[in-house]
């Protein structure tokens, strides 16, 4: 009997844990991937002043997120993600458009990598 | 920085002493391979996360916290089903049988012929003709028994009648009364206050060692 209680309890615990962590990070993925995009269409269109402040956006919520997803994701990625948007800042102010679009690809890139990484897939299994 | 990894540290040996104690007395002891692995593949997890800052906790509390979980599978299937013990702990070996060496089975468990005499040696048998069987135990060790002319008297083989051995119980260590022996030997505190005041002891605070054999002899030790 007491075995058994550990056996539920357990997966109860292991299937609560992969439901709030998967749900916590796919949220934030998604909203900081939509406000990547829409920064990148304003650099595309060079609307620089709607680009900071699609900027100054992402990096509120991110520094919300980041204190969940240091508990949960490996802090290399957390300090990834760290580096592009300072790198964006500088490619912001100076206004080097083909510099800004590459890293704001490549901060896309980290968050959906992180995204991908959170799934239960196969290849992530094996 | 130092602090964190003080703080990491401190959690994951908690953990890990908690897993170890939930995992059963056996795991401190004799080894059955399953728990072997086990065992050493927690200790590496939790020193991953205790140096790494840069790996969460959770990376290594999760997979310690799994092997508990299958080690409590496989202990309680192995306690249920023969089939699940002989697959995770595989079974004994018979080495010696009827006092000869079954070169078969020393090839089959891959121990060689001077591993099998240091083990016997280590037993206490120096010779091979004083042993009837040898067993390999699954946990590695060795159980022997000699031939009847060669192993040790006792009573028994004499015809001497003996009484019955219970074991010394410790009433007070180190100036605290134990009160679960107490009530184990019938003892009240007065009893024991009595005895240790003929011994020229007055406070229980006194006392380094105070325990009673099942004959009700006492032995008390006065503290320094």
């Amino acid at each position: 009997m007491k075995v058994w209680v550990t056996v539920v309890c357990f997966v109860i615990l292991i299937v609560m844990f992969t439901l709030i962590s998967t749900l916590l990070i796919l949220g934030a993925t998604n909203k900081i991937e939509n406000d990547l995009s829409g920064l990148y269409e304003n650099v595309v269109k060079n609307n620089y002043n709607l680009a900071r402040s699609n900027y100054l956006d992402i990096v509120k919520k991110w520094n919300e997120y980041k204190k969940s997803w240091a508990m949960l994701i490996e802090h290399q990625e957390i300090d990834k993600i760290d580096e592009e948007l300072t790198k964006i800042k500088e490619y912001l102010f100076e206004q080097d458009k083909t510099l800004l679009l590459s890293e704001i690809s490549l901060l896309k890139f980290y968050v959906s990598h992180v995204r991908e990484m959170i799934l239960l897939k196969i290849e992530n299994i094996f | 920085m130092v602090i964190t990894i003080f703080i990491r540290t401190l959690i994951l040996y908690v953990l890990v002493v908690l897993v170890m104690r939930l995992m059963g007395k056996r795991q401190m002891g004799e080894l059955q391979p399953f728990e072997l692995v086990i065992t050493i593949m927690i200790s590496e997890l939790a020193a991953v996360p205790m140096q790494n800052t840069g790996v969460p906790l959770i990376n290594g509390i999760i997979p310690i916290l799994t092997l508990l979980f299958l080690q409590t599978l496989i202990t309680f299937g192995s306690l249920k089903s023969d089939f699940i013990k002989r697959l995770v702990c595989g079974s004994p070996t018979i080495l010696i049988a009827k006092g000869k060496i079954l070169e078969d089975a020393l090839r089959k468990t891959q121990y060689s012929l001077n591993d099998l005499m240091e083990q016997l040696r280590i037993k206490g048998f120096f010779n091979i003709h004083d042993i009837e069987y040898a067993i390999l135990e699954t946990d590695g060790d060795i159980s022997v028994i000699p031939k009847s002319q060669k192993r040790y008297v006792t009573p028994a083989d004499l015809g001497i009648p003996t009484k019955y051995e219970g074991i010394p119980v410790s009433v007070i260590v180190d100036g605290k009364v134990k009160e679960e022996s107490l009530k184990y030997v019938n003892l009240t505190l007065e009893q024991v206050l009595t005895e240790i005041r003929k011994r020229g002891i007055d406070n229980i605070q006194d006392v380094f060692l105070a325990c009673i054999d099942p004959e009700g002899n006492w032995f008390v030790q006065k503290r320094r």
